[in-house]
């Protein structure tokens, strides 16, 4: 091996070696994806299609009736964020509710159903796993 | 009346075969006999001091290479956070404590999934890369199953019921 074939051999191991060292040291970036936070608790606001009123109407249908479709709720609520479901609420507002049946019909017309916000709506007629998971992703809003 | 007849007479017994051992063409052959099974046993000892070492050789050097490509190919792989997203929204500490509380809500029989739902609520995405970092790879219930990450452990402890319980508490994420 020549004095040039070393001083080669040097200035590669000395190349590779900040390379690696460089990688260790530095951290990750990771710049692919979408634009906003896929996980729906990131400041930044949502850019996929969202509406409101859609959502709310989707789960009062699943609630009034005898018996809770809670699979249609959790498929409604799947990739709405906190901060969606707190335009959620205020879209749902308060709705009469016979929380002795579960649904809006009501038995003594002299006097009305009282109005229930969403949470009542969501702790009366969910399971406790459900409403216990729904509590978990939108812990955030301190809401339900 | 026959009676068994017993000799005491060892060796060979055909006149004709000592004759033939006993002549000098008869001794060469022996000898001749006897050079030939020395030399192949000379090669096979040859052959084994060659080829013994060789495979004792390969053996370890092919263990070798395989253990340390198996080293290569487990080994952790650190997720990178993405600046496009918003900061981590967990100190390195918390995402620690939580990783640690999902191994240790995951370890043994059985696995609690509302404990490992309550440790993945609220995360960000570079929350959760924080978080699936700090868990690292941790060694199964198996102890002959190679270490998982986060997302192993998850896949292998919940169902598919439990695990989209978990994804609609933090979805986009695995």
């Amino acid at each position: 091996m020549t004095d040039k074939d070393k001083k080669w051999l040097v200035i590669g191991g000395g190349v590779i070696a900040a390379i690696v060292i460089i990688s260790l040291v530095k951290g990750k970036t990771d710049t692919s994806g979408a634009a906003s936070d896929p996980t729906g608790n990131g400041s930044a606001p949502a850019t996929t299609p969202f509406s409101a009123a859609y959502v709310s109407d989707t789960l009062l249908e699943a609630m009034r009736y005898g018996g809770t479709d809670e699979d249609a709720i959790i498929n409604a609520l799947k990739n709405v964020s906190p901060a969606q479901f707190n335009l959620v609420i205020k879209d749902f507002g308060k709705q009469s509710y016979n929380s002795i049946m579960g649904n809006q019909i009501n038995y003594f017309p002299l006097s009305p159903l009282p109005l229930e916000p969403l949470k009542v709506w969501l702790k009366s007629e969910l399971s406790t796993s459900t409403y216990n998971t729904l509590r978990l992703k939108y812990q955030s809003l301190n809401y339900l | 009346m026959k009676t068994k007849r017993t000799t005491t007479k060892k060796g060979l017994g055909n006149p004709a075969a000592m004759a033939a051992i006993s002549s000098e063409a008869g001794q060469k052959a022996i000898a001749s006999a006897n050079a030939r099974a020395d030399a192949a046993a000379q090669s096979a000892g040859k052959i084994a001091e060659d080829v013994i070492p060789f495979i004792i050789k390969s053996v370890l050097i092919g263990g070798a290479i395989w253990y340390g490509v198996r080293l290569y190919t487990k080994r952790f792989v650190k997720m990178g956070t993405n600046p496009n997203y918003p900061a981590a929204n967990v100190s390195d500490g918390q995402a620690a404590a939580r990783a640690s509380a999902m191994y240790e809500a995951m370890y043994g029989f059985g696995a609690n999934a509302e404990l490992v739902g309550e440790q993945l609520a609220g995360l960000n995405y570079n929350g959760w890369v924080k978080v699936y970092n700090s868990f690292g790879n941790k060694k199964g219930a198996n102890i002959l199953g190679d270490d998982m990450n986060l997302v192993e452990w998850l896949n292998d402890q919940f169902s598919e019921d439990q695990l989209q319980e978990l994804r609609f508490v933090l979805s986009g994420v695995f």
